[in-house]
């Protein structure tokens, strides 16, 4: 193999990460302190009951405080036991794993800004789209 | 703005960016120093534990950069790539693993590269669908709620992939008038 061939794409691979690091070092950051001064009984109380206005309540808060899925499930898991509904609890989970609110100056800093916005938009609007489709199909089926 | 700033923002942004970051760590390490500690610890347990998967992604770009040129590319996320692009954007998204953003520099390789938008945004949804954490999902939400929500993801990632790619092809509407006249 050309020698001059790997070198260049090795040079091109650290590069590209290069330029992504410091913002994915702030990004990690974020959620270390996010998810340390958070507590995770915070998010319990913003629930209203209101079957309209939970779902939405729960992709805004789970695009703004995303994190690593595992902690989503947990959350998820412990607003279940709670009493929170099920469309509420499917929102969040959602937006938790796909729209992260957090993590946005690195994904508009990599992938653009326009990408960004509307993937964020989509993603939001389809977590409050799907938790409605999740809770109808689980009664459903239950 | 003019472009000496646009560059700045453009070069520096991240570092001005992470610099925010460590003011808001030493705040909260000189007003509550055990919660500064907690969140370092947290920090180092993030980073640990993307550690090894920056590695798979920093090899998979190598990898892409030495032997996928744009045309292969095109061939398999383009615009004719189809129901197979998809397909691979898809099992792209829920196979891979660790945070999203760790695969931003891999997928804008490869949008420079010729891959279609709507396909980066089919990857980054799906990646919501994690299957080690499968069990986990099964014991928090049950049987049904998993399966739904797998099924709903997936065929919401080709959805929003759709909406993205037309959203970003719209163009703005023209100025009828110009503050010149």
């Amino acid at each position: 193999m050309d020698s001059k061939k790997v070198k260049k794409a090795f040079k091109d691979s650290i590069l590209s990460f290069q330029t992504s690091m410091p913002i994915l070092i702030g990004v990690i950051l974020l959620l270390g302190i996010s998810e340390v001064v958070i507590p995770s009984s915070y998010y319990q109380n913003v629930f209203t009951g209101n079957s309209l206005l939970d779902p939405i309540i729960g992709a805004t808060f789970g695009s703004w405080f995303a994190g690593n899925p595992i902690t989503g499930y947990i959350i998820g898991g412990e607003f279940l036991n709670q009493g929170v509904s099920i469309v509420a609890v499917a929102a969040f989970l959602m937006a938790w794993v796909t729209v992260g609110v957090m993590q946005m100056p690195i994904e508009m800093a990599i992938m653009g800004r326009k990408f960004t916005l509307y993937r964020a938009a989509a993603a939001y609007i389809s977590a409050i789209i799907v938790a409605i489709l999740i809770a109808l199909s689980v009664s459903a089926v239950t | 703005m003019n472009g000496n700033t646009k560059h700045y923002i453009k070069t520096y942004g991240g570092w001005l960016f992470l610099g925010c970051c460590v003011l808001i760590y030493i705040g909260l390490m000189v007003f509550d120093t055990n919660l500064g500690i907690q969140v370092l610890k947290k920090f180092g347990a993030i980073l640990w534990e993307i550690l090894p998967v920056m590695i798979i992604v920093v090899l998979f770009v190598f990898f892409f950069n030495l032997f996928l040129d744009p045309k292969k590319i095109s061939k398999f996320f383009g615009k004719k790539s189809g129901a197979k692009g998809w397909t691979l954007a898809i099992l792209g998204g829920i196979l891979s693993s660790g945070p999203g953003y760790m695969w931003y520099p891999m997928l804008e390789d490869m949008r420079k590269r010729g891959m279609r938008p709507s396909l980066a945004v089919a990857f980054l949804y799906n990646r919501g669908v994690q299957i080690p954490l499968l069990p986990m999902m099964l014991f928090y939400f049950g049987f049904w709620f998993t399966i739904f929500m797998t099924i709903y993801m997936t065929i919401f990632s080709v959805i929003n992939g759709f909406a993205v790619e037309k959203l970003i092809a719209l163009k703005k509407p023209k100025k009828i008038f110009s503050r010149k006249n």
